[in-house]
This record gives C-alpha cells, sequence and structure tokens, in this order.
C-alpha cells in the first residue's frame, strides 16, 4: 500500500491525511524525530484528545519550547488508527516526523516530482 | 460578566507558550472559574510595528472572570512548572541508570507530583500504561537518554 504525496507552492513534501472529517496537509521532516505535531491554530478544529500530557521540543536553534501531548485518530494507510501527536503555537505547519515514518520506505523523487510513502 | 485583566510583566512575554501549554493540562477546576464558569487565557494586545525585542506585541495581560480564578491558573502553572523541574531532576538522579541504555530511545511518562513512571514505544503507549494502572495526573513525557522528547531540525519561520 503506498500514500501518495505532493511538493507544495514552497516546493516542500507534504501529504494529506483524514483525521476526522478534516483533512489536513502535513510537511514530511525527517529532521523531525517525533511522529506529528500541528499548529494550535489547526488544532482547535480538529478532534484531539489532550490527556493531560507534556512535553519538551529542543528546535534547530537550540531553544527548547513544551508542547501538549495528546492524540488523535487518522487514516493511515487505509485504517484508521490512533496516534501520538503535539500541539503547540510554536510551529506554523502541520509536520510529519521520522517516528510515523517507521517500517515505511519514503521516496522523494525531486525529479519525477513525486512524493510517496510506502508500506513495507 | 465582569472581566479582569492583570498586565504580564515585559520579561516574562517569552514565557507565554509555555504557560499556554501548562494552563491545557490544568484540571477543569483550576482552568475554569467555579463561580463564573469562565476560563483564564493570556491575551496579547498592541502590536505595533515597533514591538519590543523579545515579542511582537507590547503587551499581554491575564484576562478572567475574577482575580480568584486568575490567581488560581498563576499558582497551577507556577506548581507544574516546579513539578516539571522535580519530573526532569527525578530523571537525571534515578530514572536515568534504570532505563538507560535498555529503554534508550523509547518514551518515559512521569506523573507530575508523584514520579511515578511508565515507558511506552511513544508517547501514546506511555500514556496508556499510565492511564491504565490509574495515574490521572498530567504526565511529562522524555526521551530515554535524551535531555527533551524530540527534535525538530528544520529552521521555522
Amino acid at each position: 500500500m503506498q500514500i501518495d504525496g505532493y511538493f507544495n507552492v514552497r516546493d516542500e513534501p507534504v501529504i494529506k491525511l483524514d483525521v476526522g472529517s478534516s483533512q489536513i496537509e502535513f510537511l514530511i521532516d525527517t529532521g523531525f524525530s517525533g511522529g506529528m505535531i500541528i499548529p494550535d491554530r489547526l488544532a482547535k478544529g480538529l478532534d484531539i484528545n489532550y490527556d493531560r500530557g507534556l512535553e519538551e521540543f529542543s528546535s534547530v536553534t537550540g531553544e527548547t519550547f513544551l508542547a501538549s501531548g495528546c492524540s488523535m485518530t487518522i487514516t493511515w494507510f487505509g485504517q484508521s488508527i490512533r496516534v501520538p501527536v503535539a500541539t503547540s503555537e510554536k510551529v506554523e505547519l502541520a509536520i510529519l516526523g521520522g517516528n510515523m515514518l517507521k517500517g515505511c520506505r519514503l521516496i522523494i523523487d525531486y525529479v519525477k516530482r513525486t512524493v510517496t510513502i510506502m508500506s513495507s | 460578566m465582569s472581566e479582569v485583566r492583570r498586565p504580564i510583566d515585559p520579561r516574562d512575554f517569552t514565557k507565554i507558550p509555555r504557560i499556554r501549554e501548562i494552563i491545557k493540562t490544568l484540571p477543569e477546576e483550576i482552568r475554569v472559574c467555579s463561580k463564573h464558569g469562565k476560563e483564564v487565557s493570556i491575551q496579547e494586545s498592541d502590536f505595533s510595528l515597533n514591538p519590543g525585542p523579545a515579542a511582537p506585541f507590547n503587551r499581554a495581560d491575564w484576562v478572567g472572570c475574577c482575580e480568584e480564578a486568575i490567581d488560581k491558573v498563576i499558582e497551577g502553572v507556577r506548581e507544574t512548572l516546579e513539578l516539571i523541574d522535580r519530573a526532569k531532576q527525578t530523571y537525571m538522579d534515578e530514572l536515568a541508570r534504570k532505563l538507560e541504555p535498555e529503554h534508550t530511545g523509547e518514551i518515559v511518562a512521569i506523573e507530575l507530583g508523584t514520579n511515578d513512571y511508565f515507558v511506552g514505544d511513544d508517547e501514546l503507549d506511555a500514556s496508556d500504561k499510565a492511564r491504565a494502572a490509574g495515574h490521572a495526573g498530567a504526565l511529562f513525557f522524555l526521551r530515554v537518554g535524551s535531555p527533551y522528547a524530540h527534535r525538530l531540525m528544520t529552521p521555522r519561520q
């Protein structure tokens, strides 16, 4: 099975995922070690389960920031699954990181302009 | 309903995102005024063309329905910050030697207050274990072997 993405207007590799009844565009960021992080402004409209969790992130500038550690249900390779997600006002885009890609093959083809995530 | 505003010291403007995250984890009886049913929040204003060096705004206030409600939330935030520091200290003093290297790379959820801990593959796994064991308190997640849970290496903004 595979999930097809695309390059957004800033020429970044992204995928769209179903989150409840919404569709969210996630930047694929292998420089992010977590699963997903969503800006607060997007999180407000989503069915996110805030279960009183907090976690610290370290950013490229060396700054650490606090985010809420929560969970939500997404459609991933056709299956509805519950995943951990962080929400923060310190990010501007929804980001999908390396933890979501475990057991997958990510192909970003800058020649063919395709973005593909394949399950192993 | 009346509204009370309490200015935040400009030296604390950089702490606002951190404070907001903590407010989300406070129990409803602290976040929401028991008398008036209104949530306490932080509001920024005066987004002038010449903002201060620390933030893109010149003023920020605690906003609530009464002074008591604001006091309660400020106290809840202060307490949570202390508990986070204590959880980090507990990790360094006790948990690191128990969990590393066997669980390095996994996520540990430390319950704030009790410092009871649960290890999982990710935050959801660790949190589910904590809740299944009857722990309802706020959880602080750390990656075993690291001073924080995750790194975000792509520059933003």
